[in-house]
């Protein structure tokens, strides 16, 4: 697979101060290359520094040192050429749902009509085309996090970051958003960088998965072998058990 | 009581109002003394004395009547609605845009923060004679007097509710390239409402005490001007009067305010 280099991460050191004004090292020399259209899953150990890391590429943390590009250019703010998915409840409860997943547009400067369509479009990927004049606080925890999925698609942005976004979700809900982001994805092809702790979920939605140790770096890149489309065959089939024990020796 | 939910009449609360109108009669009778406490028939019989409030030259009735009371008593009580809307409303507006600009800049946060936590440890009224020496008997200074007692209130209360905004909602609008001025209307100023109009219920019944403190001490007129002329004739009866009128107005300014609060938070999970 000849692929385009999205983003590349090279040398990058994070070190940061506490309140304490305790020196504290997430990153050391970390490298690594994420191609387009490519779903790579960040796995590891509490506190390896995978959201951290997230937060570097969405512009939203600076770094100390070494190169981040994206595009071949370096990060230096957060733009609408990526959107992230965030684990807490982010979106904004005092807008209507079409209003929220209007917001990137809106921010944008897109007319009321151009972003009222493509809004809906997005609502109705994700299945919530009859709650559109609803606010946040009459739909569940999943829908909401749908909300947020079709808030960031609608933006646009060629590159998605996302930051365990199904981690407070029950199973269910949990396997139901699995297979719509699998299946939007399929659609929109955009790079996804994608922090998770569960295994099944990164195996389930990936390309590759870089597995994290204790000490802050990459300490295997798994290639997930499962054709696309995945359906319930691919997550509970004997391939992804068998993947599941070998990535779990990391963790032990 | 709680206001949220409206005055409902029923039973236990007339038998209360009741006890209390009989309490009231009882003691006037055994006090038997008019200028510490009338009866409420006495009471009802002052009212067209208000008539005559101010004089002539200030736009009171020559003979007591009561609709020469109504008119006096509207037109006061205009004046003191205007005061306290004008001064509120000012002193909100100025809390709020202060708040903000310590979000926008670090540089004015140093500046006006040490400003604000100072001017918030002396008490309202203090000020007043300061003000009333820099404005004399003009209008604008008793608005600008109120408005500062809110402004300072408000200030506190808006820096807080933005300190309180989930950090996350602010990353999510910088993830899709809000720029600062977008940030500031589409997250800060709605995110701030709720936590907002707490402060801004408690201030609306600060700012009935405010103004009236300036309208005893600083001017000619007002429902609170009244009130003190009455207590100069010892007329207690206009000053129960004035007492019933200014409780039924804090109350509806207070209702007035709890409906436009709730359709603002209408997005708001119950929180009941």
């Amino acid at each position: 697979m000849e692929s385009k280099i999205k983003i590349k991460v090279e040398g990058l050191c994070k070190v940061f101060f506490s309140e304490q004004n305790e020196k504290n090292t997430v990153f050391v020399n970390l490298n690594f290359k994420v191609y387009e259209e490519e779903f790579v899953s960040f796995i590891g150990p509490s506190g390896c520094g995978k959201t951290t890391l997230l937060n570097i590429i969405a512009g939203l943390e600076p770094y100390t040192e070494g190169k981040v590009l994206i595009n071949g250019h370096p990060i230096t703010k957060p733009g609408a050429d990526r959107g992230m998915v965030f684990q807490e409840d982010a979106i904004f409860p005092w807008r209507k749902v079409i209003d929220n997943v209007e917001y990137g547009l809106e921010m944008r400067k897109i007319d009321k009509q151009e972003r009222s369509l493509i809004a809906k479009k997005y609502l109705e990927l994700v299945g919530l085309e009859e709650f559109a004049n609803y606010y946040p606080k009459e739909l569940s925890g999943g829908m909401r996090k749908r909300v947020a999925i079709a808030m960031v698609f609608a933006n646009n942005p060629d590159t998605l970051l996302m930051d365990e976004p199904f981690g407070s979700l029950d199973y269910v809900t949990k396997v139901d958003l699995q297979e719509e982001l699998s299946k939007i994805w399929q659609k929109e092809r955009k790079t996804t960088l994608f922090v998770t702790h569960d295994l099944e979920e990164a195996l389930f939605l990936s390309d590759r998965i870089f597995v994290f140790d204790k000490n802050n770096t990459i300490a295997e890149i798994i290639e997930v072998p499962f054709s696309r489309p995945r359906g319930e065959e691919v997550r509970n089939g004997q391939e992804l058990l068998e993947q599941k024990k070998l990535l779990w020796r990391h963790f032990q | 009581m709680n206001i949220k939910k409206g005055f409902k009449l029923n039973p236990i609360r007339i038998m209360g109002i009741l006890s209390l109108l009989i309490i009231w009669q009882i003691a006037s009778k055994i006090i038997d003394d008019s200028t510490i406490l009338p009866s409420i028939v006495a009471v009802m019989k002052t009212i067209p004395d208000l008539a005559t409030f101010g004089g002539k030259e200030l736009g009171g009735f020559e003979e007591p009547s009561y609709y020469g009371a109504f008119i006096v008593l509207s037109r006061n009580s205009l004046i003191t609605f205007a005061r306290l809307l004008g001064g509120t409303l000012f002193g909100i507006f100025a809390g709020i845009s202060a708040a903000l600009l310590i979000w926008w800049d670090e540089v004015i946060r140093r500046f006006i923060e040490p400003l604000v936590l100072t001017l918030r440890n002396l008490p309202p009224l203090a000020l007043l004679p300061l003000f009333m020496i820099w404005f004399g008997g003009w209008e604008m200074g008793n608005i600008l007097f109120i408005a500062f007692s809110v402004g300072v209130m408000i200030v506190i209360n808006s820096v807080t509710a933005i300190r309180n905004l989930p950090p996350v909602q602010i990353r999510f609008a910088k993830v899709f390239g809000a720029s600062r001025g977008q940030i500031l209307r589409t997250v800060i100023i709605p995110g701030i409402i709720p936590e907002l109009a707490g402060g801004v219920r408690v201030v609306l019944g600060m700012a009935w005490a405010i103004t009236l403190g300036a309208e005893f001490l600083a001017v000619q007129s007002g429902i609170g001007r009244i009130l003190i002329f009455s207590m100069n004739y010892l007329a207690t009866g206009r000053m129960i009067i004035i007492l019933l009128i200014f409780m039924i107005y804090a109350y509806l300014t207070f209702l007035l305010f709890s409906k436009f609060v709730n359709y603002l938070t209408r997005w708001m999970p119950n929180r009941e």
